[in-house]
């Protein structure tokens, strides 16, 4: 039936209609015509509900962008300072040892007004030992650990202790008259004994140190090794200029030396064991790809258009594909007998990152629909 | 020496954020959730308002010719007629209660189902127009 034949057939059916057709026929019209108008009364309504909601919606988008950024920022922040903190307190507590054994040392040729400003000196340090204290509490408190800060604290204490009998018994000694070659003598076996200590400590260290460096595998961390390094440079030096006190004062320090040779070849060897390190060229290519990964994120929470989501959406495919290749490389050296699992981690921060881009591609596509009007 | 307490404010200041984040998640998803709902009772409105302006058209323009198919068809917009305002009310209500996304689909199930009341029963509305013209159904 043509379209002609259908107006012939609809004109035939209404102008047959009997009466009682006709009224049902206005009927329907009165019906139909208020249920549509209801329905599109409450759809136009619905509509700009909908509008208004995905305006609102997309503000508190935002504000969670900006307030993530804020969140990731101060976390890393925090999680650097921890990390921080745990090292200059180490550092704090070994460099107050260190004063400790210096002021013994000048205590021996002291006057009375030495003495007196020796006094002070303890107090200064008694002072910077409670506050010590109360840092490792403050660190205990926001989860850092704080074992291995703790060791150090008995030697300070005892240091500490030892330092006020002794400026104790050299004013006696000064007030009774008593002569400068009766003050105390140095004990030379003791302090040969805390050197001789400490460089095992080192060794036992070092040892540690160097295999971090040869096994390593997250890029990020090389600047902490280089920051041990240093330390262990500044400890070395320390080391021997009390060694060269004991030597100067007629000591046998060989046996010293001896203890101070493998920290000496440990220091050289730290470049070395770096630039071997296998690991560390794969993880800095997966962090590449992290930074690559990152800066889609970023894309993806600013794209507002469907051109954009559509690169977006071909970009995720394109990250998956690297990150099965470098799963790949990983099964070849895994094959080849080497131990992967500390390059697996990194790999893993990897494929979350692209995971989660995915799923920001997806919230993307959320938002865009949203702002069209259709979720 | 670094200063542990200025890392520990900046931990409880880390710790206000997160919260403050987590209470701006809810509400995020208490939004989608709205936008979820309007977004599916338009989307059944439009379905109904279809069926019905196909129905009210159909007697209008003469596609209709059967007496009894049209008082079939006067009968159930009657009907409709009488509950609409009855059921857009209550369908307002839901829609302005508060919402919890983990109620979502048990809310958007209730809320087709007001909307689907109204719509007439598939086999009467075919039924309805035995002697319509090929091609001409809406």
């Amino acid at each position: 039936m043509d379209e002609f034949e259908l107006r012939l057939y609809q004109q035939e059916t209404l102008l047959n209609d009997d009466d009682y057709t006709t009224e049902l026929r206005l009927h329907v019209v009165h019906y139909g015509e208020t249920l549509l108008n209801r329905v599109r009364y409450e759809v136009e309504l619905l509509e700009k509900e909908l509008v208004a909601l995905s305006s609102v919606f997309n503000e508190f988008l935002d504000e969670v962008k900006t307030m993530d950024a804020k969140i990731g920022k101060l976390s890393t922040a925090i999680n650097q300072g921890k990390m921080q903190a745990a090292k200059e307190l180490d550092q704090t507590i070994k460099q107050e040892v260190q004063n400790v054994v210096e002021q013994l040392r000048v205590l021996p040729k002291a006057d009375l007004d030495g003495v007196e400003m020796l006094f002070q000196n303890l107090d200064a340090l008694q002072d910077n030992y409670g506050m010590i204290q109360a840092q490792i509490k403050t660190l205990d408190e926001i989860g850092v650990k704080t074992e291995h800060l703790k060791k150090n604290l008995p030697a300070l204490e005892k240091g500490l202790n030892q330092f006020g009998k002794s400026i104790e018994e050299r004013q006696m000694s000064l007030l009774v008259g008593e002569e400068e070659d009766k003050a105390p003598e140095i004990d030379y076996d003791e302090l040969r004994q805390e050197l001789m200590s400490t460089l095992l400590n080192q060794r036992r260290a070092m040892i540690n140190h160097l295999r971090q460096a040869q096994t390593m595998a997250n890029p990020k961390e090389v600047e902490l090794l280089k920051r041990n390094q240093q330390s262990f440079e500044q400890g070395f030096a320390q080391i021997s200029e009390q060694i060269k006190l004991l030597e100067e004062a007629g000591q046998n320090i060989t046996e010293l030396q001896e203890q101070l040779e493998p920290v000496a070849s440990g220091l050289r060897q730290f470049e070395r064991a770096l630039a071997s390190n296998q690991f560390l060229a794969f993880s800095q290519k997966i962090y590449d790809e992290v930074a690559i990964v990152n800066e889609q994120i970023e894309e993806a929470q600013a794209c507002d258009n469907f051109d954009d989501l559509e690169i977006l959406r071909e970009n995720v495919e394109a990250l998956f594909e690297n990150c099965d290749a470098m799963a790949d490389e990983l099964d070849v050296l895994a094959d080849q007998g080497l131990d992967i699992d500390p390059v697996i981690e990194h790999y893993d921060v990897l494929r979350m990152a692209i995971e989660q881009f995915e799923r920001m591609v997806q919230e993307a596509a959320n938002r865009i629909g949203l702002a069209s009007g259709r979720l | 020496m670094y200063n542990s307490t200025r890392l520990k404010q900046a931990l409880q200041t880390l710790q206000a954020l997160s919260e403050e984040r987590g209470n701006i998640s809810k509400q995020l998803a208490a939004l989608r959730s709205r936008c979820q709902f309007r977004e599916q009772v338009i989307d059944s409105l439009y379905d109904y308002y279809d069926l019905v302006s196909g129905d009210y058209y159909a007697v209008v323009d003469g596609l209709v010719r059967s007496t009894e198919a049209i008082e079939i068809l006067r009968d159930y917009m009657q009907e409709h007629y009488d509950v609409i305002d009855d059921q857009m009310q209550r369908m307002r209500k839901m829609l302005d209660q508060p919402v919890k996304p983990t109620d979502t689909i048990e809310k958007l199930d209730k809320l087709k189902g007001f909307v689907f009341y109204m719509r007439p029963e598939t086999p009467r509305t075919l039924n309805a127009s035995p002697k319509m013209p090929p091609g001409s159904q809406t």
